[in-house]
């Protein structure tokens, strides 16, 4: 036997395999990419949150002030709220085998609901430390010159509006992805 | 929903159409357990569909996809780091064994389970070339899939299937 009849039989076995899986929906695949960018998200997430604990307990440990200290520490139990917050409303699911559509639009309601509420469990946890850190920056040592009083919580500033901005955008784009399956569902 | 996502679904559908079969058995070159190979299918189509957002048309919507698919499931399996230490080289491949029951390696079956325990053994790049090469690609394309050129594809090809004859030679699968 030569190496092309081997070799040609062994393609068509190959080629022969029976299909086990059913076909992919797009439904299916849709649910899955939101998934797994919520995923992704979540991700970038949790290490913003693990940078953010790790400067401020650092500032905990080595600034003198004491109300800068106390600040340090709000923002860190903060930031841990906002993780857990995270957790809890926003983590990404695995998706069932059975009735996609149903699954996704759920999950993108949780998603737009999470979103919707994130001033209340993403931004205001932050608020109290944040606030008193700043304002001591800001007032508390009026021999520092004014710029640099002022970069930190116009950084802060200047965040939040990117924030607000971007969360907008998301929620417009989750509700439309809703409206579509609902479109689709009818 | 916007046209640029409308296309995307489009063209990932048409391609879904034509080599969804291919992309199972591609995953079944990489994937054993079939709990976790349906998982790789499904990662295999969702990136698929995720990358027609930036396909440009500089190459055959089966060239691509077959990239995607191999690049997703060539990452599955550098994910276990325990099972990278027992790949293998084409040429580091040493002849079987004689079969105890020669009569039970000709069937189909067993001769599919042989093909499929040769290709998991392979190192990627051996196996991405082996399993285009079973899905009858020639040299360029594969080269164009996996980034060798095509004389190494050849080379590579030719060991495979002087390989292949000496480990199905008794157990021709028809």
């Amino acid at each position: 036997m030569t190496d092309n009849d081997t070799t040609t039989d062994l393609k068509k076995l190959w080629r022969d395999q029976p299909e086990e899986m059913p076909p992919m929906t797009l439904e299916l695949i849709h649910a899955r990419g939101f998934q797994s960018r919520v995923r992704q998200r979540n991700l970038i997430e949790y290490v913003a949150c693990g940078f953010v604990v790790c400067i401020f307990s650092a500032y905990v440990i080595l600034l003198s002030d004491p109300i800068l200290k106390i600040a340090s520490a709000l923002v860190v139990l903060g930031t841990l709220i906002v993780a857990c917050q995270l957790h809890r409303r926003a983590s990404a699911r695995t998706a069932p085998a059975t009735d996609a559509l149903g699954f996704h639009r759920a999950e993108l309601v949780r998603q737009h609901d999470a979103l919707r509420s994130a001033w209340f469990w993403y931004l205001a946890p932050f608020a109290p430390g944040m606030l008193l850190f700043l304002g001591r920056l800001a007032l508390g040592y009026p021999q520092m010159p004014l710029v640099y009083r002022l970069i930190t919580p116009a950084l802060t500033l200047a965040y939040g509006v990117v924030w607000v901005w971007i969360n907008g955008r998301a929620l417009r784009r989750l509700q439309a992805e809703i409206d579509d399956l609902d479109a689709l569902r009818q | 929903m916007d046209s640029a996502v409308v296309d995307q679904d489009q063209q990932y559908q048409e391609a879904a159409d034509i080599h969804g079969s291919a992309l199972e058995r591609l995953a079944g070159g990489y994937e054993r357990d079939p709990g976790l190979r349906r998982d790789l299918v499904q990662d295999i189509h969702v990136a698929l569909w995720r990358s027609f957002a930036a396909f440009d048309g500089r190459c055959s919507v089966r060239t691509w996809t077959f990239r995607v698919a191999h690049n997703v499931a060539t990452s599955h399996v550098l994910r276990r780091k325990r099972d990278r230490g027992k790949w293998l080289g084409i040429d580091e491949i040493a002849d079987p064994p004689a079969p105890d029951n020669p009569e039970a390696t000709t069937g189909d079956r067993r001769a599919m389970d042989r093909l499929l325990d040769l290709i998991r053994t392979l190192k990627p790049a051996d196996r991405q070339v082996l399993m285009l090469y079973l899905e009858d690609l020639n040299a360029a394309e594969i080269g164009e899939i996996t980034g060798l050129s095509p004389g190494a594809v050849s080379v590579r090809i030719h060991r495979l299937k002087a390989l292949l004859t000496i480990r199905f030679h008794d157990g021709r699968p028809t």
